[in-house]
């Protein structure tokens, strides 16, 4: 029976996948900035450039702040002139970064001639939670490096791995491309906004160290945070399990630092007491951040859950303190890390 | 592996072409599509795969050894059921029977499992719900029933029995077959051009229905439901309808989808809906909703309760029992039982009003007034069918009956445009021969969807909502 007919659906994908090729061109990696999670991955790695360039001449203590969304706020801003004189932060942290992402920066700043003296790592339980295919989405999408891919490989949950290789096989899928916001920026004459150089976000994190301010709130809108509690618990905390694979990643973290002589402090930070029950259900003290310090522990690492330090009640969102907050919290760090070195 | 996924794409390409590229002998693309579902199933839990397999070759086992005897509807629709009743109803069983005695650790699912861990000297243990079940449940007990009474008169074989079970386009959600609408076309499977192109036709359909069209009104009914005492009365009233599309658009999409499947490897299914909101009574509503559903509970429950050939007070208790064992098979909850059994109440009283000629009052519009209070009370009732609980169900109805104050959300918008659709959908289901004249267009527009669709999809891919109906 001769049904070369139904071949035609197979050419129109053959066609269709050679088209999505062009999706691998660099322009689509360097010149076409949309909003969202993909400004800070590609900001880190012109960072990345600033720092080099930077630490040669570099007298101060340099100091990392690494970690997901909730260590946006880590920077040299919060400190009088005289610390200013003292230390720098450069904050590598990400929206939704995990573990490994912060290793990533570490192993390659690491390889670097200076080394770093302190680094802040914020970790959020939420990360440690494989099934939310985080390590896939933003990390393996925005953040990773070929390299970093290829020596972790075996490290990485098969579902992620999954998701990954779709990612390769379709080129399309890697640049979450926003119709809306092309309209928008067409509509507004604002297309030149794809370009880096002119994009407001990204000039905001170019301002000085990759720091993110804009999480201010002077008062607390307890209705939204109730709300934004349920809503992020629904999210990232509903049928929480907690998996080896960031472990991991933070055993090869602090055992790094350890060989390299960089203090670490592990930082859990501060959210909405609403949000925090959430954690408390779930037990995540025991099953969580126990394990956390006692692998902090092994490595010579500090832990400061700042749920129990700080005394700030201010709140973006139910899982961000606002940028007030941390003024008191960097300091706090430093203070504590200035009498270690005594 | 949802059927939205680029993993599924994949698996139905490699699928498609080795299929028609199999030697013509039947048996050989018979042995194909149940590898091809064993490999589909397992992508969903290989334990349960195992575990269809067992149930395959038992349901084989009691028709090859009980077939001439009596007991053998009864002996496979025992089997089948309690194989049901342990997935899908241990919890709910226990935890009625934990009210009923006031036994409150029984009403907890985590005391019984943890108890039952205990006792099995296990790390954990939890009952978990297997894909399809549901569905294979109902399909064996038709066979059995068809193949006593010999509507299917042809002998099968354990070859019969895997390709009947394991054909991956309905193991999903359906539609429900019978026995002689599979496994005749067998021995008959072809395609043509144009069957390739009303199947690629029914899939994109498909997709626009449920990734597009539920998928945004999904957004706008779960915040509202979830937290319905913010809302005011009317905005609860809209969400009802909005969800009533949801269902539609998500449940026949699914339909269109495996139909649509079901054509490109040579097999006609079963279609599933039939414009069911153009109905003119609750009775015409479930000739044309979920009717593969509909017909197997008229056939196999209400017609052996002894249907309408009984007494009139027995007819509306069949028609009540039939529809909450209906509502029941949608999952352990008493919400569905209650929303089955209002159903049929509905359908009771409706009968009955006819049986007695008394007919709704006739004025202009009378037809729309009567379509409005039917299509409401519908509506309303399916709220059941969404919220976790009876208070909460309850506490809905109560506000869209009291018209009470709350908040209005914004951005209804995109389900308005939902529901337009739904209409547009209806009248293509309602009058297929209009239709039928614009089908030239259809290898014009198919190419055009697919990139529009292969850019949606590829975009969402990963973040696939479940269809509503595979968790029943």
């Amino acid at each position: 029976m001769q049904k070369s007919f139904i071949y035609l659906p197979l050419l129109f994908f053959i066609s269709l996948f050679l088209v999505d090729k062009i999706f691998t061109l660099d322009f689509f990696k360097n010149k076409f900035l949309q909003t969202g999670n993909v400004v800070y991955y590609r900001h880190r790695e012109i960072l990345f450039e600033k720092y080099k360039k930077a630490i040669p001449n570099e007298t101060r203590k340099i100091i990392l702040a690494m970690g997901d969304s909730r260590a946006y706020a880590f920077s040299n801003l919060a400190f009088n002139a005289d610390r200013k004189s003292k230390y720098v932060i450069y904050n590598f942290s990400a929206p939704q970064a995990i573990v490994a992402y912060s290793l990533q920066w570490l192993e390659k700043i690491l390889e670097l001639e200076k080394k770093p003296n302190l680094v802040f790592l914020v970790l959020s339980p939420e990360g440690f939670d494989d099934q939310k295919l985080l390590m896939h989405k933003p990390f393996l999408r925005l953040g990773a490096d070929s390299q970093f891919i290829e020596k972790y490989w075996d490290q990485i949950p098969e579902n992620d791995k999954h998701e990954f290789n779709l990612d390769r096989l379709i080129a399309f899928r890697r640049i979450e491309f926003d119709f809306k916001l092309l309209f928008e920026r067409w509509k507004s004459g604002r297309m030149r906004e794809y370009n880096p150089n002119f994009n407001a976000d990204m000039f905001i994190l170019n301002l000085y160290n990759g720091e993110q301010l804009a999480y201010t709130s002077i008062v607390n809108d307890e209705k939204k945070l109730l709300t934004d509690s349920e809503r992020m618990a629904k999210i990232y905390l509903s049928g929480f399990q907690v998996h080896h694979t960031q472990f991991f990643f933070l055993e090869k973290f602090l055992s790094l630092a350890k060989y390299n002589q960089v203090t670490v402090f592990v930082i859990l930070p501060k959210v909405y007491s609403e949000y925090k029950k959430y954690w408390d259900k779930l037990n995540l003290t025991e099953i969580w951040w126990k394990k956390v310090v006692d692998i902090a522990n092994r490595h010579s690492a500090y832990t400061y859950d700042f749920n129990t330090i700080s005394d700030c009640e201010l709140f973006y969102d139910a899982s961000h303190q606002s940028t007030i907050c941390y003024d008191k919290q960097v300091n706090f760090l430093i203070t504590e890390w200035e009498k270690l070195s005594k | 592996m949802s059927f939205l996924s680029l993993s599924f794409l994949i698996f139905f390409g490699i699928v498609f072409y080795i299929y028609w590229n199999l030697p013509e002998k039947p048996i050989f693309r018979r042995l194909f599509l149940i590898l091809a579902s064993c490999v589909f199933y397992s992508y969903f839990s290989s334990f349960f795969l195992i575990h269809l397999l067992i149930v395959i070759s038992i349901n084989y086992l009691i028709y090859k050894f009980f077939l001439d005897k009596n007991l053998y509807i009864k002996l496979a629709v025992i089997f089948n059921l309690l194989n049901l009743f342990f997935f899908k109803y241990f919890y709910f069983f226990l935890a009625t029977l934990g009210g009923i005695l006031g036994l409150t650790q029984l009403e907890q699912k985590s005391n019984i499992d943890t108890f039952i861990a205990r006792t099995l000297g296990l790390s954990s243990f939890e009952i978990v719900l297997p894909m399809t079940i549901s569905y294979y449940t109902f399909q064996f007990i038709s066979l059995a029933v068809d193949v006593k009474q010999k509507k299917y008169p042809h002998s099968l074989q354990l070859l019969d029995f895997f390709s009947y079970c394991l054909f991956f386009p309905v193991m999903i959600a359906g539609p429900i077959l019978r026995v002689d609408q599979i496994l005749n076309q067998f021995d008959k499977v072809n395609i043509s051009f144009d069957s390739m192109l009303d199947g690629l036709w029914l899939i994109i359909r498909g997709i626009i229905k449920k990734a597009i069209l539920a998928d945004s009104l999904l957004v706008l009914v779960v915040p509202i439901f979830n937290s319905p005492s913010q809302y005011s009365g009317l905005a609860l009233l809209v969400t009802t309808y909005f969800f009533g599309a949801m269902l539609y658009l998500d449940f026949s999409g699914l339909t269109d989808l495996a139909r649509g499947l079901g054509l490109l490897l040579g097999f006609e299914l079963p279609e599933n809906f039939k414009a069911p909101f153009f109905m003119q009574s609750f009775g015409d509503f479930w000739r044309r909703w979920h009717l593969t559903f509909s017909y197997w509970i008229r056939d196999y429950i209400y017609i052996p309760l002894g249907g309408s050939r009984v007494n009139e007070g027995r007819i509306y208790f069949n028609l009540i029992v039939t529809f909450a064992l209906g509502g029941l098979w949608h999952g352990a909850n008493m919400n569905y039982i209650l929303w089955g059994a209002i159903n049929g109440l509905y359908i009771a009283i409706e009968r009955s009003l006819e049986q007695r000629n008394i007919k709704f009052p006739q004025f202009f519009g009378s037809s729309l007034v009567h379509y409005i209070i039917v299509l409401h009370l519908s509506m309303i009732t399916w709220v059941l069918f969404f919220t976790p609980n009876f208070s909460t169900a309850f506490s809905i109805v109560k506000k869209i009956l009291t018209n009470s104050i709350g908040l209005f959300p914004t951005g209804f918008e995109s389900g308005i445009y939902a529901i337009i659709f739904t209409f547009i959908f209806h009248l293509g289901e309602e009058f297929p021969e209009k239709f039928k004249k614009i089908k030239y267009l259809q290898k014009y527009l198919i190419p055009i969807f697919s990139i529009i669709l292969f850019i949606v999809l590829v975009q969402k891919s990963g973040s696939n909502i479940d269809f509503f109906y595979e968790k029943f």
